[in-house]
């Protein structure tokens, strides 16, 4: 009578080989490799995240929309020539503007290449505050903000990340999300969108969450559509408004807002939730407005905060020494350069 | 083309005959184990990794493909999405015959049991092993195999005895200690 581990490793080899003389379907990499390279693009933080070029005087620059790779670029206008000057520096801060009430943490740049111009992890948080981290005495980029421990490179697992450079921007939810970066050029995407939330909203409405989903549909990236941030009952529609009219879409459980055909002519992004207890309806809506991209402000260089290792030393994902939620972010008083 | 999407490609043109089979084993169908290779290979190149060469992507891609049997066992979203891929496919084609009495004989069982069986059988993982890997208690990992051997054990004419642990001898560096 033959073992269990001697059969199993039978019918392997058998049916791989035979897999191997009738030929597994041609498109299943292909296709695998197709949807990659959506999520790749759905990850990136700005509509421009990898190729968002900074060129002043000229006035316009080309980068990519994200969906399909063919597409042709889009132009718009580029920063301004304050923000050319981040070049000397180029971690700008995320558009506080942006986020509506998005569990947002902190933006980081990774830049691990030997031959980087700006070597190094370095996290922004919304107020313009900036640190460079140092690797602990196992590699890992650790930071600690407001009582949590946030993972911003651990070689051991995104080993990629020495041999690019990316932006990455980490929610208090634990969620994260980024994209390609060139090392160089400040990412100033989302310093064209500003998101509003109603002063009123009605009981069972989880803004939170909304605002997570809703920066998926101007390419800031965020949680899917989840059914609990609305009473039940609520339904909850994607309103994509353009020149030529506006498009409605129900929001299903778990799905990212529907992409707009042409991001350019996109005047507003809005969740509208119907079906409120009581009646009617509330929204909260991104605006779009490519100018704002001119009104970016560098980090100031002289503003460095240093970290404090010490919350992170010895810290281990599900335990580690607790970390005191009282000073653990940096300092908020640092100014944002003009 | 990008170097991680070559490497895909590259993959599956020598591997991917050995991925559909790892795959099965853990699903059962065919067709159930490309689509199961399909979110794999997604899941793995979404992120930038280090994977230089065909035989660590491949390791790396084997490795991700217990977690997503035990995910879509869990989601049924996922398990609808899967559900809506395998209608999508023009004509179902027959599973090959080549070690199918194993595949028909594991797809008997339930989705956790059966990669538990792969994981303790075939990818030689200690129960503690597997019980980290899949986030569940090391005595339901015993549980799962005992059962699932005595389920197994007269469809494939196997022996129903099997160890906890794997058949391995750890080696030490005796020399170095002894210094």
């Amino acid at each position: 009578m033959r073992e269990m581990n001697d059969v199993l490793r039978d019918g392997f080899e058998a049916h791989a080989s035979a897999l191997g003389a009738a030929g597994v379907d041609p498109g299943l990499g292909s296709g695998a490799a197709r949807a990659a390279h959506r999520r790749r693009t759905r990850r990136a933080i700005g509509s421009g995240l990898g190729a968002a070029a900074v060129v002043g005087a000229v006035g316009v620059a080309a980068f990519a929309v994200g969906g399909d790779p063919a597409a042709p670029p889009a132009a718009v206008p580029a920063a301004t020539s304050d923000a050319a000057d981040c070049a000397a520096l180029p971690y700008v801060a995320p558009n506080a503007a942006a986020l509506g009430d998005a569990p947002y943490a902190f933006r980081a740049y990774v830049d691990l290449r030997a031959d980087a111009v700006h070597p190094g992890v370095v996290v922004v948080l919304p107020d313009g505050t900036w640190s460079r981290l140092e690797p602990d005495a196992e590699g890992r980029y650790l930071y600690a903000l407001d009582g949590q421990v946030y993972i911003v490179s651990w070689p051991r697992e995104e080993t990629g990340l020495d041999d690019m450079a990316m932006v990455v921007d980490h929610s208090t939810d634990g969620s994260a999300g980024g994209g390609d970066w060139d090392g160089v050029n400040p990412v100033v995407a989302d310093y064209a969108w500003t998101v509003d939330i109603p002063a009123d909203v009605p009981d069972g409405i989880d803004t939170a969450l909304l605002s997570s989903t809703l920066r998926t549909g101007i390419g800031l990236g965020g949680l899917g559509y989840l059914g609990t941030s609305v009473p039940a009952g609520a339904t909850t529609e994607a309103v994509v408004t353009t020149a030529s009219g506006t498009t409605t879409t129900p929001m299903g459980e778990g799905s990212a807002m529907p992409p707009a055909a042409d991001d350019t002519a996109v005047e507003s992004v809005a969740l509208r939730v119907s079906g409120l207890p009581g009646g009617g309806t509330f929204s909260i809506v991104a605006h779009h407005d490519l100018a704002g991209i001119l009104d970016v402000a560098c980090v100031d260089p002289a503003a460095e905060v240093a970290p404090d290792m010490s919350l992170t030393a010895g810290w281990e994902p599900g335990g580690g020494p607790a970390v005191e939620p009282s000073g653990s972010s940096p300092a908020p008083s640092v100014s944002l350069a003009e | 083309m990008t170097r991680w999407t070559g490497l895909v490609e590259e993959l599956m043109r020598e591997r991917g005959p050995r991925l559909v089979a790892y795959a099965a084993l853990l699903v059962g169908r065919d067709g159930d184990a490309e689509d199961l290779v399909h979110d794999a290979l997604v899941k793995v190149f979404s992120r930038p990794r280090r994977l230089s060469t065909v035989g660590e992507a491949e390791a790396y891609v084997r490795s991700t493909m217990p977690s997503i049997v035990i995910d879509r066992a869990r989601s049924a979203a996922s398990r609808r999405r899967a559900r809506d891929r395998a209608f999508e496919r023009p004509r179902e084609a027959p599973d090959l015959d080549a070690g199918l009495d194993v595949r028909r004989a594991l797809r008997g069982l339930s989705p956790r049991v059966q990669v538990c069986v792969v994981l303790r059988f075939f990818d030689d993982l200690t129960v503690p092993q597997i019980a980290q890997r899949l986030g569940i208690a090391e005595g339901t990992v015993k549980r799962y195999l005992h059962d699932a051997v005595a389920q197994l054990a007269p469809l494939l004419d196997v022996t129903a005895d099997w160890d906890e642990e794997p058949r391995t001898v750890e080696v030490v560096a005796a020399l170095e200690r002894g210094r």
